[in-house]
C-alpha cells in the first residue's frame, strides 16, 4: 500500500525550544492513524508541519506525494480540523462553508455546504453567525468543513476535546464513516476513543516518536489474551502445550494470561474448550491490554 | 487560472466580512464625515469668492507662484507645472491644499482598515482553515485587494464630495474640469491607496497580533514621513548652498525613499513628471507586496 504520509528526519525548533526531533514516519493510505502523547509531546506541531502551517527546521515530508511547503500543493489533498482554531467571525455558518467549498473548487458550494451541515447534524444553524455558536457547535462546523470535497486525507487535531458526551459521540460516528473512505490522522487524549477508531498508533513524547505500529500490536490484541477465572484449577500445562501458545501464566489468582502467535480466534476457542473440559468456570475473555495501560507502560519504559 | 479564481474568491469573501466589521464601518463613516466637513468648508470658501484666483493665463499663474502663497502651495508636494495647470483651469486656491490633506491622511486610513488582515487572524488561528485550500500568495493578494477596494470606494466618495462642493459653491465645474481634475484626483488616490495598502499588508504579515501590526504600520509611516522631511529640508538647504558653490547633500535623496514623494507627480500635466510619479508609486506598491508575499510565505502560522 502506498504511503499517504512520508516523513524523514523531521525536526522543528522554535527559537531555543526544540519541539520535534528527528521524526520519521510512514502512514499507509487508507489507515486511521492515532497520534498519542502527553501534553507538549509535539502532536500539534507535527500536525502544523503536515498542513504547511509551520516550516520544518530540518528533514522532509510528503503528503500523498505533495510537499506542504510548496504553495497550494495541499489543495484537494487534505482537509484539517485544527486544534483551537476559531471560525472566522463575521461569516454566517453557511457563508463560511460556501467560502471553504469555493476555495476547494467545488462546482456547487451551496449544495456542498448544505450537505456538510446535514452530515454533522446542524442543518438548522446555517444562518447563524460563526461567532455566536457554542464550543460544541463550532467544533462540529469545523469538522463539517473537513468533509467538503472529499479530500483523500483528513487530519483531526483533538476532534472531541471539550465536547459533551452526545456531541463527542456524533463526532466519533462521523470519523467512523470517514474512515471507510479516506486516510485519517487523529490526535486525542481520549485513548479509548483512539483505540476504537484507529488501526495504527503513533506514540510521541518530548518531540520524538516513541513507538509507531498497528493498534493491535500496541495493545497486544493480536498477541495476548486474558481470562477472568471464577472457580477451578487452571491446567497451565495443557494450555501451554498448544502449538500457538508462547507463554501461559496466572497473573494473579483469578487472571489467566496467554501470549500467542497466529490467529487469535483459534487459540481462544481451544483454550476455552480446555477450561470447560476441566470444569474451570470463567466470566470474561479479552484480548490485549487497554491502550492507556500500553501507553503508560511504553512511556515509562522509554523514559527509564 | 486556479490562482486567479482563488484570489477572486478570497477578495469577495473578505469584502463581505469587511462590510460587517464594526471597525471598518466606523472608520469609513469617520472618513466620510471628515470629507463632508472639508467639502462644506470648501463650499463656503468658493461661495464667498475668497479663494478664486483664476482662470489665469500660464504667465499669470507662474507669477502667482512666485508670491509667498506660491511657496506654500509648492510645499504641498505638487510640482510647479501641476499647480500652474490647476490655476490655468481655474481651480480655487484651496483646491491643492485640500487634496494634499486628503493624501496626507490616506495612509492612515489604509492602516486603520487593513492592519489586521493577516496579523489579526494569527492569534485566533482561523487562517488555518484557508491555507490548506489555497496558496498563501492568493490569500494575501485577496485580502489586500479587498482592503484596497474599500479605500478606493472611500476615495471615490472623497473626490465626488470635493467636486460637488465646488459646484454647489458656484464654481464652474464642467465636463472639462471633471475629466482633468476629477479623474486625476481619483486616479492619484487609487494608486496611492494601493501603495499604502500594500505597506499595511506588509506590516500585517510580519506582525503576530493586530495591535502590533498597527503600531508597526504607524511607525513605518512616521519613518517614511521623516525621510521625506529630511530629504526636502536637505534639498532646500542644498539649493541655498549651491548658490554659494557648495555640493548638494546626499540627504536630499532621502525623499525618493518614500512613495509620498512620487504621488503628487501623478497629477502633473507634464508627461515626464506623470511617468515618474506612476513608476515611483507603482514600484513602491509592488515592492511592498513582494516583501509581504515573501514574509508571509516564510512565516509560521
Amino acid at each position: 500500500m502506498s504511503p499517504a504520509i512520508e516523513i524523514q528526519g523531521l525536526s522543528k525548533r522554535f527559537g531555543a525550544f526544540q519541539a520535534l526531533t528527528d521524526i520519521s514516519l510512514l502512514v499507509p493510505s487508507g489507515t486511521c492513524c492515532g497520534l498519542i502523547g502527553p501534553n507538549g509531546a509535539g502532536k500539534t506541531t507535527l500536525f502544523g508541519l503536515m498542513c504547511g502551517y509551520l516550516k520544518p527546521s530540518a528533514g522532509s515530508l510528503r503528503i500523498l506525494g505533495a510537499n506542504p511547503q510548496i504553495p497550494g500543493s495541499l489543495k484537494h489533498v487534505l482537509s484539517v480540523l485544527p486544534q483551537d482554531a476559531a471560525l472566522p467571525s463575521a461569516f454566517s455558518v453557511t457563508g463560511f462553508l460556501c467560502y471553504m467549498a469555493s476555495l476547494s473548487s467545488l462546482p456547487d458550494p451551496k449544495e456542498a455546504a448544505r450537505k456538510a451541515l446535514a452530515q454533522v447534524g446542524l442543518s438548522d444553524v446555517g444562518g447563524r453567525r460563526c461567532n455566536t455558536l457554542s464550543h460544541g457547535m463550532a467544533k462540529r462546523i469545523a469538522l463539517a468543513q473537513t468533509m467538503l470535497g472529499d479530500p483523500p486525507l483528513v487530519l483531526l487535531d483533538e476532534p472531541t476535546a471539550g465536547l459533551d458526551p452526545a456531541s463527542a459521540q456524533v463526532v466519533r460516528t462521523l470519523i467512523l464513516e470517514l474512515r471507510s473512505k479516506r486516510t485519517i490522522v487523529v490526535s486525542s487524549h481520549n485513548l479509548q476513543e483512539l483505540e476504537d477508531l484507529c488501526d495504527m498508533a503513533v506514540l510521541m513524547d518530548k518531540g520524538r516518536i516513541v513507538e509507531a505500529k498497528l493498534m493491535s500490536d500496541f495493545t497486544g490484541a493480536s498477541a495476548e489474551f486474558r481470562v477472568s477465572i471464577a472457580r477451578g484449577t487452571v491446567p497451565l500445562d495443557l494450555i501451554s502445550a498448544q502449538p500457538q501458545c508462547r507463554e501461559a501464566k496466572l497473573e494473579d489468582e483469578s487472571t489467566l494470561y496467554v501470549r500467542f502467535e497466529g490467529a487469535a480466534e483459534d487459540i481462544i476457542t481451544t483454550t476455552a474448550s480446555i477450561l470447560a473440559s476441566r470444569q474451570v468456570q470463567f466470566t470474561e475473555i479479552w484480548t490485549g491490554r487497554r491502550l492507556d495501560d500500553a501507553v503508560l507502560e511504553t512511556l515509562r519504559r522509554g523514559r527509564a | 487560472m486556479g490562482f486567479m479564481r482563488d484570489i477572486v474568491t478570497i477578495w469577495r469573501a473578505e469584502l463581505g466580512r469587511l462590510s460587517k466589521n464594526g471597525r471598518i464601518i466606523a472608520a469609513s463613516l469617520l472618513w466620510v464625515f471628515a470629507v463632508a466637513i472639508l467639502s462644506r468648508v470648501l463650499h463656503r470658501l468658493v461661495e464667498g469668492g475668497e479663494v478664486a484666483v483664476g482662470p489665469l493665463s500660464d504667465e499669470q499663474a507662474q507669477q502667482f507662484l512666485s508670491s509667498s502663497i506660491g511657496a506654500l502651495l509648492e510645499a504641498t508636494g505638487f510640482s510647479r507645472a501641476t499647480i500652474v495647470s490647476m490655476f490655468v483651469h481655474g481651480a480655487p486656491l484651496n483646491f491643492p491644499f485640500f487634496f494634499s490633506a486628503v493624501m496626507f491622511f490616506l495612509p492612515l486610513l489604509c492602516a486603520l482598515i487593513g492592519f489586521d488582515q493577516i496579523a489579526g487572524e494569527i492569534p485566533t488561528r482561523s487562517l488555518r482553515f484557508i491555507v490548506v485550500r489555497t496558496s498563501r500568495a492568493s490569500l494575501i493578494l485577496g485580502a489586500f485587494l479587498a482592503r484596497w477596494t474599500v479605500v478606493v470606494g472611500l476615495a471615490f466618495i472623497t473626490v465626488v464630495g470635493i467636486l460637488v462642493s465646488l459646484k454647489s459653491g458656484g464654481f464652474p465645474v464642467g465636463i472639462g474640469f471633471i475629466a482633468r481634475w476629477g479623474v486625476a484626483m481619483f486616479g492619484t488616490a487609487v494608486l496611492a491607496s494601493g501603495t499604502w495598502s500594500a505597506l499595511t499588508a506588509l506590516c500585517s504579515t510580519v506582525a503576530w497580533t493586530g495591535p502590533t501590526a498597527l503600531f508597526l504600520n504607524l511607525f513605518a509611516l512616521l519613518a517614511l514621513r521623516t525621510l521625506r522631511s529630511i530629504g526636502t529640508s536637505a534639498l532646500l538647504n542644498g539649493e541655498a548652498a549651491l548658490v554659494e558653490g557648495a555640493h548638494a547633500s546626499l540627504f536630499a535623496y532621502f525623499r525618493y525613499l518614500t512613495p509620498s514623494q512620487f504621488e503628487p507627480y501623478l497629477m502633473s500635466p507634464k508627461a515626464i513628471e506623470f511617468i515618474t510619479g506612476l513608476a515611483g508609486t507603482v514600484a513602491f506598491g509592488v515592492v511592498f507586496m513582494l516583501l509581504a508575499n515573501i514574509a508571509f510565505a516564510r512565516r509560521d502560522l
